[in-house]
């Protein structure tokens, strides 16, 4: 499902989605089927986090520790919202 | 502060390797150039490992195998092994002919990523008209093996005249294949599809119909499927950014190694592209034909002040060059060029013959030979 992230919801990458670090662009990159999208630091933290099965607060309290700002709980679920609605997650109600 | 960054890459981040002119369909908007048939040699394998690392080092990460078809080459599963080796992101854009349960499952173990299987249309009849080929039953097949093998699937369908009022039944079809993703790609009037063009070009009214159902197929999709609609720059008055800008971010390996950056590239005037088994991929990055139009300073009036110049690139050069004569000019797909009544002029033309049955030219080699001095493919 897309849409609003919820508390409790498990969210995953995209079957055949890899997330890469490419010294070339250094950066990392996210790659799936004819596409590639170059991620910015906090962007990359985020995706990382979600390689494996997790949750909204779990990602939150891991991001939240390398960028401790006001506004890191709705950067993060907005930056979600967006990635699940890009196809990139997929986010499942518990 | 989240999100994903726009900085310029200007590395061939997309190599299209397209290892031979060779297929065993004949689809009459096939963009390949029409004289094919001319080409010379086909790369060996050592010459393809050797552009594979050159590339990589050079930063490129997606890479398609097209042609042609790509699985006539036997050495294919070599590549694809080398390219995972090499930590590319794969995919094999096929017709499905020459695939079976027993190759689709060696080039799994190779490290194929991502498997793209063309389709003509959503029944035999008209699959294996536009093919030139009775394919369709072979295809079906070929999707449900990939799907069982757990590779991601796009099934891709050009749309054009013959086919765009059935999309809805093209979309049902590939929904009931599992396909991940599809792709229904209007036509691209360069290549074959330039000689057909009259055949091929819809009507405003199909095309709005076929977008209407597109939509409320959106509207009701339970599965996760992905719809790629690819609009059709003659409809749109707006150009396509082509290949997301000359020299940007792609290179394409034609069979005989000439490197392009774009599809159509060959057919301008004047240019000899380089070769890689002439040149290394990062010369041919850097070099005069690769700087030809890259970024904005070879613009005229009206892109050169235009707003929307850093999104569309001013448009597909070969399409300003195969229409007005001079690839320098604005893409006249674009509604502010002032060549833009030759788009309409030949959407009413298509119009007009629409009814007198004229035969497709299919791409083979035959026609190849016919039509290919005079559009295709100059230098061989
Ligand atoms: S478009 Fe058709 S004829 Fe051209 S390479 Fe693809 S399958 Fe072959
Ligand atoms: S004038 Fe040139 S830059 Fe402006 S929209 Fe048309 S093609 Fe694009």
């Amino acid at each position: 499902m897309t849409g609003l992230i919820q508390a409790g919801d498990i969210i995953e990458m995209a079957p055949h989605y890899r997330l890469r670090w490419e010294d070339a662009q250094q950066s990392y990159v996210l790659l799936y089927p004819e596409g590639i999208v170059q991620l910015n630091g906090p962007a990359a933290e985020i995706m990382k986090q979600c390689t494996n099965r997790t949750s909204f607060e779990q990602v939150l309290g891991e991001v939240g520790d390398l960028y401790p700002t006001d506004d890191v709980e709705s950067d993060v679920r907005e930056f979600l919202e967006e990635a699940a609605s890009n196809g990139w997650i997929i986010i499942q109600r518990a | 502060m989240v999100g994903s960054s726009s900085k310029e890459p200007n590395r061939p981040l997309w190599v299209l390797a397209e290892l031979t002119y060779r297929c065993p369909l004949q689809c009459f908007y096939c963009s390949n150039p029409i004289g094919f048939a001319q080409t010379r040699r086909e790369l060996s394998t050592t010459d393809w490992l050797r552009v594979l690392r050159e590339a990589r080092e050079l930063g490129a990460v997606q890479l398609g195998f097209s042609g042609g078809e790509p699985l006539l080459r036997s050495d294919l599963e070599v590549l694809i092994e080398e390219a995972a080796r090499l930590e590319y992101y794969t995919n094999l854009i096929t017709s499905g002919i020459g695939m079976n349960e027993q190759r689709l499952s060696v080039l799994k173990s190779a490290g194929l990523d991502h498997i793209q299987l063309s389709f003509q249309a959503s029944t035999a009849e008209l699959n294996n008209y536009i093919g030139g080929a009775a394919s369709f039953e072979h295809k079906r097949d070929v999707a449900r093996l990939i799907k069982k093998q757990g590779y991601p699937m796009v099934l891709n369908v050009v749309l054009h005249r013959g086919n765009i009022d059935t999309v809805d039944h093209i979309l049902d079809f590939a929904e009931e294949l599992e396909a991940d993703y599809v792709e229904l790609a209007n036509a691209q009037y360069g290549g074959w599809a330039r000689l057909n063009r009259n055949l091929l070009l819809p009507s405003r009214s199909q095309l709005d119909r076929a977008e209407a159902k597109v939509a409320t197929f959106r509207r009701r999709l339970q599965s996760q499927m992905r719809i790629f609609y690819v609009v059709s720059d003659y409809f749109e008055g707006r150009p396509k950014p082509c290949t997301a800008g000359w020299g940007r971010t792609f290179m394409q390996i034609t069979p005989d190694g000439t490197a392009l950056p774009c599809h159509g590239a060959r057919e301008l005037p004047g240019m000899r592209f380089p070769r890689v088994n002439e040149t290394s991929i990062a010369e041919i990055w850097k070099s005069p034909e690769f700087n030809r139009f890259r970024g904005e300073g070879w613009m005229k009036e009206p892109c050169q002040t235009c707003p929307e110049r850093h999104q569309d690139f001013g448009g597909c050069r070969c399409q300003a060059y195969l229409l007005t004569g001079d690839p320098e000019n604005t893409d006249p797909a674009c509604a502010l060029s002032p060549d833009h009544d030759l788009i309409q002029n030949a959407i009413e033309t298509a119009r007009r013959t629409a009814s007198a049955m004229q035969p497709p030219k299919f791409r083979n080699v035959h026609n190849s030979r016919i039509h290919g001095d005079k559009l295709g493919l100059r230098q061989v």
